[in-house]
This record gives C-alpha cells, structure tokens and sequence, in this order.
C-alpha cells in the first residue's frame, strides 16, 4: 500500500489545465519532491492532495483509501507553507497542540506529545513565545513540528525554504532530512530548487506545463534525463547534435539554428560541464578532442564556469576546478576533450523537428 | 499591528509643520474652543438667564437627581449597543462574502454598503417610514396575505430607531472587518483544516480571532456615534424614543438652560471617553494598538 497514489488526475480551471493527465506514487517513508519552474502545475497538484482543489478527473488516494470527496480536515495530512502560516494569535506550544485538540486527545498526552516534537525540531525552550518573536527558521521549525505532531499519513511541504535567507534555509534542509528519516515519514515537497530537490529526495518528479516529464531517483534524472527540459532543468548542460559510428560519438554541430539535421548527424545528445576536460591549445588532436576558443569565464570561488566556442561553431560549457596552475582567459585558445561515453542521446532529430526540442520556458 | 513606519522623504523642508497649520488652526477654533467654553458653561449655575454663580456643581447633581436625563443616557447606551451588535452580525457575513469574491463582485458590494452614507439622512428616514409605517410596503403585503389584522409596530418604537441606524452605520463595521480579513494569510486557515479543524472550528479558533481588530474597531465606531443619536431617533421613534441627545436639544431650544445641556454634554463625552478606554482594553487583549 502507497502512502499517496495518483492516477491520471487532471485539473482544468475553465479553459485552462493545470495538471494534465498526472500519475505517481509515494511509497511509506520515502521523500518525493515535485520540482519544475512557477506555472507547471506541482503547487496545484500539492492542492489536490490536501484537499483545497479537487480534481477535474482522476484518482487520489491517500494511505489507500480514495479522498477525492474528502474534506481536508479529514485527510491527516501535514501541512507547511512557504509563509510559515504559524497562528499568529498563538505561542508556539498551542500552534503546535492545535492539531492535537482538534482531534480531542487529553491534555496530558498533548502536553507530553507537543514537548516531544517541540524538543525534536530544537525548540523546547521556545514553548511560550509569539510566532512574531521567532526568526524566519525558528517559525519554519514551528511549522514542521506542528505539521508532524498529529502522525499524518504523508506530510506535504510547498516551497518551504524559499522565503529564508539561503544559509538558514541549508541548515533547515538538512534538519528537515534529519527529522524525515527519524519519522520514516512519507513527504512530499514542492519546489523549484533544484539543489533541494537533489538533496532530499529518494525520487523526483519534474513537471512541466502540468505534466511529470520524468520520475526517478536524484541520480538517475542527472545523468540519464529524457528529454531536453530534464536536462537543463537539473543542472548545467550542453546540447549538441551528434554523429554516431559504432562506439565512437562525435559532435556535429549545434542544436539551435536550422530546423533541418544536418547530413550524417544521428540524435541529440548532453553532455554535462563537468564531464568535459580542457586541455592546452597545443595538445595532441584526437578524435575525440576539439579545438576552441574561450569565450567567457565565470569564476565561482570553487570553480570556474567556461564557455568555449568549438571551430565547428558549437559553444560548450566546461568546468574549470580552482586550485590547478592553469587558469583560462577569455579570447585564449583552448583544447577540451569529451569521451564518448560522456554523451547522453535525449532525442531523435527530425525533419520536422520533435516536441522536445521546442525550446520550453524554463 | 505592523510597525507602519514609512522612511519620510527626502524633502528640502525646514518648516514641516507649516503644512499643518490649516487644519491645525481649524481644529483649534471648531474643537478646542468651544469644548473650553462648554466646560466652563458647564460649571455656571444661572437663573432666570442672571449668573448666580461661576463654580458650581449643581448642573451635574441634577444629571445625578434627574431621573430623566440618567434613563435617557442608559436608554441610549442600550440603543447603541443593540445598533452596534446588529451592525456586527449583520456585517461580518458580508465582509467575509466580500473578501471571497472577485473584485467585480466586491466593488458592487461596496457600493451597496456605503450607498447609505450618500443618501441624506431625511430622505433615508421618510423612505424607511414608507416602508415600515403603519401603512408602509411591509403592513400592506402583510395584510394583502391574510397573516394579520393589526398592524405590525415596526416604527415609532425601538425596532424602528434600530433598522434605520444599522442601515447606515453598517458601513463601519464592514470595512475594518473587511480590512481585518484581508489581512489574513489564507494558509493560515488552509493550516488549520489540513490539522482536523472543520470550517467552524477554523472560524472559531482562527478567523474571528484574527479579525478581531477589525471587529472592536468596528463595533466601537458605530457604539460612540451612536451616543449621540438625534435626528434617525427623533423621525423614526416618534416620542416614544428618548435619547439624552434630545434631553440636551430640550434644554437648549426650549429651556435655555445651557448650564445644564452643557453639563450633559460634557456627561457624555466622559461616557463616550469610558467607551474608547474599555475598547482599547479589549483591543490590547487581540494585540491592537501594542
């Protein structure tokens, strides 16, 4: 039994559908993040799971049992926004023991419950301040703990480390992981981060314009994505037409630009930065060795992000680490390497050009 | 509250207060003015139109003594708190319609809410008394139905002060409910359901407390305008109505005692003055004004 299974739900406000024709799983204990950029469909979906939308068509069912009538209240879901959406007329104990009233459980066990959570998430010693007098991270932990407090069937997480400061919101991420893995809860957030995406989840579902264009483990979506909107969603990446002859994979020019594949060439492929090696202007020339020029360099502290323009008219990412001698100017020659095991073929180009190529709002 | 602190512009003025002088001086000769001399008023004793004495107390013992102007007051608090508890139940409901719908459906409610306070209040009342009078809209259909032979008493009495005032004043109670309301996070209540509260309970422990600003600003509004209540009174209650406005319109116009309407007035502004602290009492409860 899944804690959350979707089957074919879709959701159309007048003419306009935001969730098209979706379905996933979220087995007991595991993390599952919906991730795709504003507009695709995943807050909506989130919605729909927790009972403030229904769906135009389709299935929800939550711990096995079909919610698609069920008021929220009823669903035993947990609950955490963006915006904290602590009760601001109540201290932390009581935003935390609102769950459990509801319900009717007896004082004493609230008190005990409330403290156990409370002591979880660091935040014992808070119990009897206002939201107002906590920080920003204090009142997401606030958030979390009361979320948690009532043993909901999956606990669903709408963008929650987007309004904290970028450190703050690292430390809670982890925390967040720490307290999901202790709970074996199962989660389901909702972001457009990508790093949080890749950090937390067991699988990840990218969504675009209210479809799932893929499901898989953090892993599999980087280094295998389906398509073209995966792919430059998840990272930094490089599209390149390509020429395959046996194992060999060659680039044969740039993806962009005329609609018809040149002659000889055999798919699109990705290759990411990191996987791209530069070399000296004068190193040997291989087959699988091209020469350059470099056009920008974006030093990262860490690294360096440099764009180099093939002769073949193809500009290709690569990453440069710090800490080696050579450092690479703009307008300098430069020769990168790519081993053919390097590329990931996303799509077949047609004469008409697929879907997939479309260039999609990222 | 926020902390509404606005960083003032940069504006070259070395005189800022010069712009405040209009109405400051305003303020000065229609408010600060005549509240002096009516308390002095207040304290001369006179008879027959000859001051007998400039300090006196005997103004303010026979508001004690008199047993008419301490009915009157009481009557009148009862009507305003009647008035105003009617606006607020009346009023939430629309308020809360308000906040959920669109803005085309918001403004026509607006209107309708504050299209009283553009109409003259004669005309508001004889238009109330063709609908509520003996053969108002209401006792003819009435009658048309079989339902009663005698007339339902709808004016010239309390109802009919009620009715005619809620009318109006609605209007301040639904903005500041609205105000309040809208200043909700949605997810504040979304949190609520999603823990096992129904839409009562949501309402109950969430909504109304968060609104409550708005209410006590509301309720205390309409409450402090209606103490001094006259003319809706005085076209719709007949003489069957008594509020100590009229008592002080009496003694004015036909008394010429103004020692003594002087020495109510100033009775009910410490009575409004007592209603704004108990207000802020209760709004410091609900963090207003802190």
């Amino acid at each position: 039994m899944s804690a959350v299974n979707i089957e074919n739900v879709t959701k159309r406000f007048g003419q306009m559908v935001a969730v098209a024709d979706v379905s996933f799983e979220v087995k007991p204990g595991e993390f599952v993040t919906l991730l795709g950029p504003s507009g695709c469909g995943k807050t909506t979906l989130l919605r729909i799971i927790a009972g403030f939308l229904r769906p135009s068509e389709g299935t929800v069912r939550i711990g096995g049992a079909v919610v698609n009538d069920m008021p929220a209240h009823l669903r035993n879901v947990g609950l955490v926004f963006q915006s904290y959406a602590l009760f601001p007329h109540l201290v932390v104990r009581d935003n935390v023991a609102f769950g459990l009233r509801m319900r009717g459980v007896r004082r004493r066990e609230i008190d005990r419950r409330v403290g156990e959570m409370l002591d979880l998430v660091q935040l014992g010693d808070r119990a009897l301040y206002l939201p107002s007098q906590l920080s920003g991270g204090q009142q997401q932990r606030v958030a979390l703990a009361r979320a948690l407090v009532t043993q909901p069937t999956v606990l669903l997480l709408d963008e929650p480390f987007s309004a904290l400061d970028r450190k703050i919101g690292e430390l809670l991420r982890a925390e967040l992981k720490r307290v999901q893995r202790r709970l074996s809860i199962s989660t389901i957030l909702v972001t457009h981060a990508q790093d949080e995406a890749l950090m937390l989840s067991d699988r990840v579902a990218v969504m675009n314009l209210g479809r799932i264009e893929q499901v898989g483990t953090p892993e599999r979506l980087y280094e295998r994505p389906r398509s073209r909107f995966v792919a430059e969603f998840l990272g930094r990446s490089n599209l390149v037409r390509i020429v395959q002859s046996g194992r060999d994979v060659r680039i044969a020019g740039p993806v962009e630009g005329e609609g018809v594949p040149m002659p000889g060439t055999s798919g699109i492929a990705i290759v990411r930065p990191e996987n791209v090696r530069l070399y000296p202007p004068d190193s040997e020339l291989r087959a699988d060795r091209y020469g350059g020029t470099i056009e920008d360099v974006q030093y990262l502290g860490h690294a360096r992000i440099v764009r180099v323009r093939l002769d073949a008219g193809v500009a290709i990412e690569a990453i440069a680490l710090s800490g080696s001698d050579w450092k690479p100017d703009a307008a300098s020659r430069v020769t990168i390497e790519i081993p053919s095991g390097s590329f990931h073929v996303i799509g077949e180009p047609t004469l008409s050009g697929a879907s997939e190529l479309d260039p999609s709002p990222r | 509250m926020k902390d509404g602190t606005l960083e003032s512009p940069e504006i070259d003025s070395k005189r800022p207060w010069l712009l405040l002088v209009p109405s400051a001086s305003l303020y000065v000769f229609t408010f600060a003015v005549p509240l002096i001399v009516l308390v002095a008023a207040s304290f001369e004793k006179t008879t027959g139109g000859v001051t007998v004495s400039s300090f006196s107390t005997d103004n303010y013992q026979s508001f004690f003594a008199d047993g008419v102007a301490l009915r009157a007051v009481l009557h009148t608090l009862y009507l305003s708190f009647a008035i105003a508890t009617c606006c607020l139940l009346f009023g939430y409901p629309v308020a809360m319609t308000m906040r959920r719908s669109g803005g085309r459906m918001r403004l026509l409610l607006l209107f309708f809410v504050v299209s009283p306070l553009l109409t003259s209040v004669i005309v508001r009342n004889v238009a109330w008394i063709l609908v509520l009078g003996r053969e108002g809209l209401i006792n003819v259909a009435w009658r048309g139905l079989g339902l009663t032979t005698e007339p339902l008493r709808l004016m010239y009495n309390d109802l009919g002060v009620v009715i005619g005032v809620v009318h109006v004043y609605l209007a301040f109670v639904v903005l500041p409910v609205f105000a309040s309301l809208m200043a909700i996070d949605p997810a504040v209540e979304e949190s609520a359901a999603s823990l096992g509260a129904t839409r009562v309970r949501v309402f109950w422990h969430v909504t109304l407390p968060l609104s409550m600003p708005g209410v006590i600003a509301g309720f205390t509004l309409v409450f402090v305008l209606c103490v001094g209540l006259y003319l809706t009174p005085v076209v719709m209650g007949g003489n069957f109505v008594v509020t100590i406005s009229m008592i002080i319109g009496d003694l004015v116009r036909t008394q010429f005692d103004m020692g003594r309407a002087s020495a109510f007035a100033v009775m009910v502004l410490l009575i409004v003055a007592g209603l704004l602290w108990l207000s802020r009492q209760f709004g410091q409860r609900y963090g207003v004004g802190t």
